[in-house]
């Protein structure tokens, strides 16, 4: 057996974990395992094949009058940086997607969430406008003591997170805090009407 | 050094268990899982050259779901029958009327437990989907239903497969 066939990586039923040939997903036809009869849809890609580079000391010495790395003067210039224009070598490259990256500009953007691809989580504002500004008025009646608390919020929420970034894939959602802000400002004029209700009604 | 916004295509097949809910939206050249809480989306990626095998495996779940619902079903409306038929035979009218309401009560609730199965059946089987990339194979949340997992197949197999034939980037 070559060392290349040994790497190749394998396909195993997900429910037993027994040994499939990726000839039985291609096409996009259903298949059953061998084992567990479980059916099986899906697809092998070419990426299926392709062995994983080695990524132990491929920096190649930089020759005579060749560019260097900016981290690595020693090593030959593999890319440069798509964002600051830094030559670095194979081993500082990151690729991000399809983007080449220096590891600073790595972690700047990792930083600062300036690269979409690297942002791990967001909260959604707008969401959280709509839901403090509509959930009490659905709940109704029993919810009038907090509707000024609730109001309140729902247009700090909605006013707070106007500007700031929404969901990655949906954006703004700026309706949801529009809709958040009216929620917010009928609620504190239910709270007004009862208070004004109840006082005049005792005095 | 801010990148322009990615634009996503929202994939078929929505998610939801425990953790939130789940869909899979697709980038020019990368697979976006987001898991929604109730404020907060957490985001997986896969990029497309990455991405060695998709895998939708069938389960009973579903079929497990019906069985359950139609024992509940059975039992739900059998007593409110016999709850029905012993109002009739209570001499008592407030007992009669109580046995009755019981029976109404028991009855509705089978009855939302029905439509709750023919949701169910509509929707068609069950399944579990996985992404094998290089780090390994990863459960995805979404899609739970075998016909919508086939639809998100079908959509996004000849987009893999496009960017897989391009050189690496």
């Amino acid at each position: 057996m070559s060392a290349a066939t040994a790497s190749i990586p394998a396909l195993a039923c997900p429910q037993c974990g027994t040994a499939l040939t990726p000839d039985a997903l291609s096409g996009g036809r259903a298949s059953t395992c061998p084992r567990c009869r479980s059916e099986l849809h899906g697809t092998v890609f070419p990426a299926f094949w392709k062995i994983p580079a080695d990524l132990s000391g491929r920096a190649q010495q930089a020759g005579e009058g060749e560019a260097v790395c900016f981290f690595h003067p020693e090593n030959r210039a593999a890319v440069s940086c798509e964002k600051c224009g830094r030559f670095v070598c194979s081993v500082c490259e990151c690729t991000v997607g399809t983007r080449h990256l220096c590891p600073s500009c790595l972690s700047s953007g990792l930083a600062g969430e300036k690269l979409p691809e690297l942002i791990p989580w967001r909260f959604v504002w707008a969401d959280a406008a709509l839901f403090t500004g509509i959930m009490p008025l659905v709940l109704g009646i029993f919810m009038w003591p907090f509707l000024i608390f609730s109001g309140a919020a729902a247009i700090f929420l909605a006013l707070f997170g106007w500007k700031r970034p929404g969901s990655l894939p949906r954006g703004r959602r700026r309706w949801a805090a529009i809709v958040g802000i009216i929620g917010g400002v009928l609620q504190i004029a239910i709270w007004l009407t009862v208070a004004i209700f109840l006082y005049t009604s005792r005095t | 050094m801010s990148a322009p916004p990615l634009h996503y295509t929202k994939l078929p097949g929505p998610g939801a268990g425990w953790s939130g809910r789940t869909r899979l939206w697709l980038a020019e050249d990368h697979l976006l899982e987001v898991n929604s809480t109730l404020f907060t989306e957490r985001y997986h990626r896969f990029f497309l050259h990455d991405i060695r095998s998709v895998i939708a495996q069938r389960t009973k779940v579903g079929f497990y779901w019906n069985i359950a619902l139609g024992i509940l079903i059975a039992i739900g409306f059998a007593l409110a029958g016999a709850s029905y038929w012993g109002g009739t035979k209570v001499a008592d009218n407030d007992g009669r009327v109580a046995l009755w309401v019981f029976a109404g009560m028991l009855g509705g609730a089978a009855l939302i437990l029905l439509v709750a199965l023919i949701i169910n059946a509509l929707l068609g089987p069950t399944c579990r989907f996985y992404i094998q990339t290089t780090a390994g194979m990863r459960l995805i949340a979404a899609p739970t239903r075998l016909r919508r997992a086939d639809r998100l197949l079908a959509k996004l197999v000849p987009h893999i497969e496009s960017v897989q034939s391009l050189p690496p980037p």
